[in-house]
């Protein structure tokens, strides 16, 4: 078990994305949903996107997948 | 001749020393080594002054990982959550399904321990930093256990529990 | 010595003691070829008979990247080895579970009056905490992993995962890849365009 970890929501986002000044670059990782048919596996692609932007002198990464990248 | 001999003989030996090196390394992986302790989290029990020596204990590490095996009060050594390069000695104060008191910075004032994770704790209780930090760690990161101080030859006859940091700080299953 | 069979005996086992050690230091600290399970890395790995060859310098996680295929000790249960992909590094703002298993499990179509900007899928963030990993199975619809468990911490990676072979394939010329379905697992996070 990890440390406490805060689950928060967009709102508390907005803080941070509003620091980052420097450009982004877009990261994609593609993942499935796959189900049994009864002969075989059925794999459907799920797409899940990054965002890498500097910020001073690091790089945050944040997940950027919505409603709208998997369709 | 006597030379290419006496040379011949020296590489048989040697490289039979070689083929006895991952014995040794695994018995000090699994069985027992000797580990450094750093840092005043155990104080008093481990390094009560640590400007004139460090304590160095000896690591039993056979089954160490057996949540079954490690019992409240015994001091472990393990990888530092967080920080895998690191490694803390803490003593275990919350075995698996146990319930305990936290202390702050933990937002829970109480805490459930789940399956193959322990609550550790040190006994300089406020320096240390430990569960009430990173919260229940798995045995997975379980190096050993500490059982008795080695070096310096002063500290042989030191008693690994003649303090146990917060004393017991289990929750009887009534209360919760 | 005096009685040779007792001297043949204490070779051999000596012999024994010394290969199995030699064998076990190499699967910790160089390298490991091992059976893997269950449906949770689908369609990476099979679900049966898949082997996998793991490189072990990036035990502890020690140059491990996001989209790497690790192999690692399971929290709640470290005797159990798991694969996962790694989803998330430390410091990283990531979703909890951004998948819509159910739906795609189930066929079952999102009902049209769902705020989907609001749902909870796109909206349930946490950052990942120092020395640990957050970890996903490639078939996000049957995988125990980070979201049940939450992050791992990177001393329990016991090595990357670098290849496979399928033994469910022939000895020579299957649809993965020619020699008993080999083929190199690589990382999965890409740049996009």
């Amino acid at each position: 078990m990890a440390p406490p970890t805060p689950i928060f929501g967009k709102e508390e986002l907005s803080p941070l994305l509003e620091k980052i000044h420097g450009p982004c670059q877009l990261y994609s990782l593609i993942q499935n949903e796959c189900t049994y048919d009864g002969q075989g596996y059925i794999c459907v692609p799920f797409k899940r996107l990054f965002e890498e932007c500097s910020v001073g002198d690091r790089t945050i990464r944040v997940e950027v997948t919505d409603a709208h990248t998997n369709k | 001749m006597v030379q290419t001999v006496i040379f011949h003989n020296g590489l048989r030996k040697l490289l039979i020393s070689i083929s006895w090196v991952p014995v040794l390394m695994t018995f000090n992986e699994h069985v027992c080594n000797v580990a450094k302790i750093e840092g005043s989290s155990m104080r008093p029990t481990l390094n009560p002054n640590d400007l004139t020596h460090t304590d160095w204990v000896l690591l039993w590490k056979f089954g160490a990982k057996n949540a079954e095996t490690l019992k409240n009060n015994d001091v472990i050594l393990f990888k530092a959550p967080s920080n895998p390069k690191k490694v803390y000695c803490k003593r275990v104060k919350g075995v698996q399904y146990d319930s305990v008191k936290t202390r702050h910075p933990y937002p829970k004032e109480i805490v459930h321990i789940p399956r193959n994770h322990l609550w550790v704790e040190g006994d300089n209780v406020y320096h240390s930093i430990d569960s009430n930090n990173f919260g229940p760690i798995s045995t997975g990161l379980v190096l050993g256990k500490a059982v008795r101080v080695i070096w310096p030859p002063s500290r042989w006859n030191a008693d690994l529990n003649s303090s146990t940091g917060r004393g017991d700080i289990g929750v009887n299953g009534l209360d919760v | 010595s005096s009685n040779p069979q007792m001297e043949t005996w204490i070779r051999t086992s000596s012999l024994a003691l010394r290969t199995v050690c030699l064998i076990h230091i190499v699967h910790s600290h160089i390298y490991e070829f091992t059976e893997t399970r269950g449906e949770s890395m689908l369609p990476t790995l099979a679900a049966t008979n898949d082997y996998v060859h793991a490189l072990k310098k990036y035990k502890d996680g020690k140059g491990c990247k996001i989209g790497d295929c690790i192999v690692a000790a399971k929290p709640t249960d470290p005797h159990q080895r798991v694969c996962k992909r790694i989803t998330g590094m430390p410091g990283d703002i990531i979703l909890v579970d951004p998948s819509m298993g159910s739906e795609v499990t189930h066929g079952i179509t999102r009902l049209t009056d769902l705020d989907e900007e609001n749902s909870s899928h796109f909206n349930d963030f946490i950052k990942v905490p120092p020395g640990h990993v957050w970890v996903t199975g490639d078939n996000l619809s049957q995988s125990l992993d980070s979201r049940t468990y939450n992050s791992l911490p990177m001393g329990l990676i016991k090595g990357k995962i670098v290849a496979a072979n399928d033994l469910n394939e022939p000895f020579w010329g299957g649809d993965k890849g020619n020699f008993f379905g080999f083929r190199k697992i690589e990382n999965a996070y890409v740049e996009e365009d």
